[in-house]
């Protein structure tokens, strides 16, 4: 029987993210690939051949006219004879296709497993996008009404901002926060390319109504691209990336209903969290995933950002960004009203959460960006933001812990990772 | 194990079904399958480039099976949940097989519920789908109807959408017998006739200045 190993993340890199990006999925993948010969020299997709599986994050059929379609990436990258899988799970396909990856290194199973996620959404019409992303929603009872993800998330959104007493402006301070650290990250990132300067919260309050509370740019917007995250043992780390090594030293992985009306007394949760909990406001999703990988690494779930330094979260909109606060138990001692005010997720703040610009400034190329959220988690923890980046103005100085929220659905499904440099 | 009740949800042969009706839709919905549309090219940063436009349509078949009732129920003006025999919980939207995992996957019985709730969650849209965009600004409500334990989303009619209140009483409403489809828009929501809007608030001021340029927009549409 294979024995049980720790898992490293040794190394990882994406394409530019945009709409569309023009560019077929085997040059993103190849593209990435070669990036990581020449960051990580030591690396080969030979050892993958003879010490490995391969993971793809993909999440939709529908925008890719193909099933299947990581078939033709693999025999592309030249292999064939090598296991290979592809995971979909809603916005969480990254971090459920990373968290497949850490399961099959540390059950010993494998020992280099490229996780390679991508996903092409220029190929319909915008609005038929949406519709594409809508029927993740129940289609026989939610998607027939013509509403989309924004609509559904909004509604979460404002029983959020009752039940805590957070403004439309707290919202768009986190959009500018992220925006703007995007302009840092540079020219990969979608709010770079597209906009290209930084905002104000008067720019997110004025742009136009999307569903209340949110506005344009609370939203991420559709996005094109790929990203690669190379999953190994303890062994290949040490040996492709001695000085650039972080260790998953925690992984959680939990689910809640697809339709968010289900969540005021589902027998589930009403058993583990009592009555009542979540309700539409609260993802109990990210909670339960956020025990269970704090748990793995030995933090506290009460005021647990001051054991982080750094965190990548799944910002799809802003107001998630905030509720996600939450449900990481960073809000405990603080409302989440003062822990916006006060700057705490802000690049001076006590845990600045997506310094790499997150959905919001980076891109949302579903089936990539769980990944993006663990690169950019990784390049800080390992110092090297200077090389990534445009500028240093959104690096956190001497980062030794990351977490990394993946997140699907309406809160469908979530997953939480804790990142630890060696 | 063994001695528990096998009550499955039966699975009926083909033959006791009516298929051919559905063949008087084919004529209005052709299926060509892939279907050249459209070439170009140029060149961009040093290199040739080429798009491609294919149409591929699809015509999807829902088959309801054991949520037919629920369908078939819109059809009749109805609104069918369901409820657990065993824990007494009920769903609308309804759930064939109950949610709590010592029911076992207990078959539940159809109930019909009161046309009438409780709005909990709401939104005002200023975008959305294509096929709802000239009904914009609109209003998505999560409605908890009578005893269920869960909310069903749907929209509100409401004349001035910034008076929308959490906790609001509203009323269902069906469309007419012949426009009827078996699905979620077969009915929506409006205020109960008994409920009067609070007095205006900050909020509601920001969401009606916010909706004025979605009327204006919507007003240029085709």
């Amino acid at each position: 029987m294979p024995e049980q190993q720790r898992v490293f993340i040794a190394g990882g890199t994406t394409t530019p993210f945009d709409y569309p990006l023009n560019l077929q999925i085997e040059e993103m993948t190849a593209n990435c690939i070669k990036q990581l010969y020449h960051d990580v020299p030591e690396f080969h997709l030979r050892d993958v051949r003879d010490h490995g599986m391969v993971v793809y994050s993909h999440f939709s059929v529908h925008f890719s006219h193909q099933l299947t379609a990581y078939w033709i990436l693999h025999d592309h990258l030249g292999l064939v004879g090598v296991p290979h899988f592809r995971i979909d799970n809603g916005g969480n396909t990254g971090g459920s296709a990373l968290y497949a990856a850490y399961a099959l290194v540390r059950a010993g199973l494998a020992d280099v497993v490229p996780v390679i996620g991508y996903e092409l959404m220029g190929s319909v019409s915008q609005s038929k996008g949406s519709e594409f992303i809508a029927i993740a929603s129940d289609t026989r009872y939610e998607a027939m009404l013509g509403a989309n993800y924004t609509n559904y998330y909004a509604g979460l959104a404002r029983v959020f901002m009752e039940k805590h007493n957070v403004t439309e402006e707290e919202f768009a301070e986190i959009a500018v926060k992220n925006k703007n650290n995007a302009m840092a990250t540079g020219e990969k990132t979608q709010h770079f390319r597209k906009v290209g300067k930084k905002l104000t919260v008067d720019d997110i309050m004025n742009s136009r109504l999307i569903a209340y509370p949110l506005k344009k740019f609370d939203c991420c917007f559709m996005s094109e691209g790929a990203a690669v995250v190379l999953v190994t043992n303890e062994k290949f780390a040490k040996q492709y990336s001695p000085d650039h090594s972080v260790e998953i030293a925690g992984a959680g992985l939990s689910s809640c209903t697809i339709r968010a009306g289900d969540r005021y007394n589902f027998p589930g949760w009403t058993q583990r969290y009592g009555k009542g909990y979540p309700g539409l406001g609260e993802f109990g999703a990210c909670r339960h995933a956020a025990e269970i990988a704090y748990k793995m690494a030995d933090i506290p779930w009460k005021d647990s950002y001051k054991h982080l330094d750094v965190a990548e979260v799944h910002d799809a909109f802003s107001s998630s960004e905030a509720q996600i606060y939450n449900a990481l138990g960073w809000c405990e001692s603080i409302p989440v009203k003062d822990f916006i005010n006060d700057k705490l997720p802000m690049m001076e703040g006590e845990i600045p959460t997506n310094p790499g610009g997150g959905l919001i400034g980076y891109g949302h190329p579903v089936g990539a960006t769980g990944l993006m959220s663990t690169i950019e988690c990784y390049y800080q923890l390992t110092g090297l933001i200077p090389r990534e980046h445009r500028s240093t103005e959104n690096e956190v100085k001497d980062a030794e812990v990351g977490l990394i929220n993946s997140h699907a659905g309406t809160g469908t499904s979530i997953s939480n990772f804790v990142l630890r440099r060696i | 194990m063994n001695n528990m009740k096998k009550d499955l949800h039966p699975t009926p042969f083909n033959k006791e079904f009516r298929w051919n009706a559905w063949k008087e839709i084919q004529p209005l919905v052709p299926e060509q399958g892939w279907v050249w549309q459209n070439v170009r090219s140029g060149e961009a940063g040093g290199k040739i480039w080429v798009e491609q436009q294919i149409y591929y349509d699809m015509l999807y078949t829902f088959r309801l099976g054991a949520l037919s009732p629920y369908s078939k129920g819109l059809l009749d003006g109805k609104l069918l949940g369901t409820k657990c025999p065993k824990c007494g919980d009920i769903t609308f939207p309804p759930r064939v097989n109950c949610w709590n995992l010592d029911c076992d996957l207990e078959i539940t019985n159809w109930v019909e519920m009161p046309k009438k709730g409780i709005l909990h969650a709401w939104t005002i849209c200023g975008f959305s789908a294509k096929s709802a965009l000239k009904k914009l600004p609109f209003v998505l409500a999560y409605v908890l109807i009578g005893e269920s334990k869960t909310a069903i989303a749907n929209i509100l009619h409401i004349s001035e959408p910034w008076h929308t209140e959490t906790n609001m009483p509203v009323v269902v409403k069906i469309v007419p017998v012949e426009d009827r489809v078996g699905n979620l828009i077969d009915f929506w929501f409006e205020p109960d006739p008994s409920w009067k809007p609070g007095p205006m608030t900050s909020e509601k001021e920001r969401i009606k200045e916010l909706c004025d340029p979605v009327y204006k927009w919507v007003a240029t549409l085709r």
